[in-house]
């Protein structure tokens, strides 16, 4: 258990090294440079020179690379000379909305799919289970600004109920109020395919001979459900979510943008659109370190879950 | 043991088992009648696919999506099961029918220690509370023979072999105190001494606690070592009944005779049914009248027009025209 631990920690640790170095390289690969991007496409060499010089990217690459690494482990990401703020307290402010949309849209697609997947997979063969099927392909298909579109057609400008955009006014209602709609937006997909897989688990579990046995020992239809086909198809589904959190991300990235709401996301955007490479690359580290985090957790309580891993 | 069990604890009258293909239901077990009394053991035997199978998952109450009951009635300590709602029925089961399957590899959950897979009926029925239904595991365990038990129950399926993992499965069948065993095939996918050890804890379970068992086999040798009754099922009908002695000393149906004859004499337990020339045919075309004409040696023309009468008397039965003699036919 400890050296799967330890095995699964290093492995992680690894992938970090790997992400923060090919940032660097991201970043320092582009045509142009930071420079430009400050002073402007037509800013004189000097000018240019200047600048570099005072932020030490006329240093030898490798100096370069070390320095990096030192900033980031004293948990200094930079100045964003678009925005004009520290790029830490640029994300601080971002990051919160974001997470209530990522993490929410998260939960109600887990929910929503530990639900239909065991319908799916107690009606299997049978109409019900086909409906499902065909609604899952649907509603994964469908791209999220078309999702959002719609949602907003029908619940703000129709029938008037929810805001279409922006983050509202502080305090619970409102924020709950302008999370709805991109919260929805977002979980459909996700929903669906999380559903997808896990109905598949689900089915195959239905179909193992211990769920037989159950019935036979006059177990309820419920009790089966939670009790035992749960618990065995819930393990290869945790390990998915942990692997879908990054395509969650992205589609963050796509209902913020649709809803107008200022999240990392819409922070992303904007910086690659304003070429703002402090703010852009730091993103882009957080997503990856979430990630990374993400498929950690996931595995180390699957491990915990699955009792065999234990035994090996 | 009573003497004169005079009410059969289960007993199935013209059980009619339908499943749908292609839009259109037809039957695929008819007129399926038999009693099981309290401490007997009832073997019922036929080749694969005459529906042994779908008559224990009638008994409980597991019959695939597609099929059911749309006749006859299923009698459990004297109340009629048929019409009670799913949860009254579920919940009767649950305290008066245990079952055990063929492969207990897969029979267990794999995810959750032993113990609490044993007495989770128990707890159900009961109420039972942690300490008690731990007691109540280990006590199972020990009744099945599960060695060094009160280690083992938090232990989980993986850890054991198959003929254990059997014993911990007729375990959780017995966690409510069943009257009736349904045991379908429990021992075909072990080995012969496995096999025997399984079967004489059946019997001690029999002998011990009255427990009547609805053993469905296709090995005839274990008839004759085990059952106190047999019923034979030919193509989704009960061809001939009787006490095991009267029946195995002269079958009356020409099938249960050509059964007999595949064992072999010399002591080669595994036999397979296949030794009758022809197949068994399919629940969309049954023959007319005696099912088994295609394939019976005495076949006359009536067979194929009228229903074979029942010949024989109560103690043992067969449906037949030309009913084999004393000394077969
Ligand atoms: N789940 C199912 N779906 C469709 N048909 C089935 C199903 N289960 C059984 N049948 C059909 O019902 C008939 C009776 O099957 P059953 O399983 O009762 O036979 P069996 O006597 O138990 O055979 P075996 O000795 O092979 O176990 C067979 O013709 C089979 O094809
Ligand atoms: S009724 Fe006729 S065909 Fe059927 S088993 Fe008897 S003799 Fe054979
Ligand atoms: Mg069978």
């Amino acid at each position: 258990m400890w050296a799967m631990i330890m095995r699964r920690l290093s492995v992680s640790v690894i992938s970090l090294a790997l992400l923060v170095t090919l940032v660097f390289f991201m970043i320092h690969a582009t045509p142009g440079g930071p420079a430009y991007s400050i002073l402007g496409s037509h800013a004189s060499p000097e000018a240019v020179a200047a600048l570099n010089r005072q932020m030490g990217l006329d240093r030898p690459l490798l100096d370069q690379y070390g320095i990096w690494w030192d900033h980031l482990l004293e948990g200094r990401l930079g100045y964003s000379y678009i925005q004009h703020v520290g790029v830490s307290r640029l994300i601080g402010v971002y990051l919160d909305r974001t997470l209530a949309l990522d993490l929410g849209a998260l939960a109600l697609a887990i929910l929503v799919s530990l639900v239909v997947g065991l319908l799916q997979g107690y009606w299997a063969d049978r109409l019900g289970g086909r409906i499902i099927g065909f609604l899952q392909i649907v509603f994964y298909a469908m791209p999220v600004f078309f999702t959002g579109i719609l949602l907003i057609y029908v619940f703000s400008i129709r029938l008037d109920w929810l805001p279409p955009g922006g983050v509202g006014h502080p305090g619970w209602v409102g924020r709950l109020r302008h999370l709805t709609l991109p919260v929805l937006t977002l979980a459909l997909p996700v929903s669906a395919g999380f559903s997808r897989y896990f109905g598949h688990q689900a089915r195959e579990e239905y179909r193992q001979d211990y769920v037989r046995t159950a019935r036979a020992r006059g177990l309820s239809e419920w009790r089966i459900a939670t009790r035992h086909v749960l618990r065995n198809a819930v393990r290869p589904f945790v390990t998915l979510v942990g692997m879908m959190i990054p395509v969650l991300f992205v589609g963050g990235v796509l209902t913020e943008s649709v809803f107008n709401y200022p999240g990392l996301g819409w922070l992303l955007w904007r910086s690659a659109l304003d070429q703002d490479y402090p703010t852009l690359s730091a993103i882009t580290l957080l997503i990856g370190v979430l990630t990374i985090l993400g498929n950690l957790v996931a595995d180390l309580l699957n491990s915990i879950l699955d009792v065999r891993v234990r035994y090996e | 043991m009573k003497a004169m069990a005079s009410t059969p604890l289960l007993s199935v009258e013209g059980l009619r088992v339908s499943g749908r293909r292609d839009g259109r239901t037809f039957p695929v077990i008819e007129e399926v009648s038999f009693e099981i009394q309290p401490g007997r053991l009832l073997a019922l035997v036929g080749e694969s696919g005459c529906g042994k199978s779908l008559t224990a998952a009638a008994i409980l109450g597991l019959l695939p999506w597609g099929f059911a009951v749309d006749r006859g009635r299923i009698i459990l300590e004297g109340q009629e099961v048929l019409g009670l709602s799913r949860t009254d029925w579920r919940c009767l089961r649950r305290r008066l029918v245990g079952a055990v399957f063929q492969n207990p590899l897969s029979a267990l959950n794999p995810s959750l220690p032993i113990w609490r897979q044993v007495v989770e009926a128990a707890q159900l029925s009961f109420g039972l509370d942690g300490r008690a239904a731990r007691a109540r595991a280990l006590e199972l365990l020990e009744i099945v023979g599960v060695p060094e038990a009160e280690s083992r129950l938090d232990d989980y399926p993986h850890q054991f072999s198959g003929g254990m993992r059997q014993r911990v499965a007729i375990g959780l069948a017995l966690a409510c105190d069943p009257r009736l065993l349904v045991a379908d095939e429990p021992t075909t996918s072990l080995d012969l001494i496995t096999q025997a050890e399984i079967l004489r804890l059946l019997q001690r379970l029999q002998h011990e606690r009255g427990l009547a068992i609805l053993f469905i086999t296709h090995d005839l040798s274990l008839v004759a070592e085990y059952a106190d009754d047999v019923l034979v099922m030919y193509a989704g009908r009960t061809v001939e009944s009787g006490g095991v002695r009267p029946f195995l000393d002269g079958p009356l149906h020409p099938y249960s005779h050509a059964l007999l004859g595949a064992i072999p004499r010399l002591e080669a337990p595994e036999v397979r049914l296949t030794d009758i020339e022809g197949v068994p045919p399919s629940p969309f075309d049954y023959p007319p009248a005696c099912r088994f004409a295609p394939r019976c040696l005495q076949a006359i023309a009536r067979c194929r027009s009228e229903d074979p009468p029942r010949v024989g008397d109560e103690g043992h039965w067969a449906y037949c025209h030309r009913p084999c003699g004393p000394e077969g036919a």
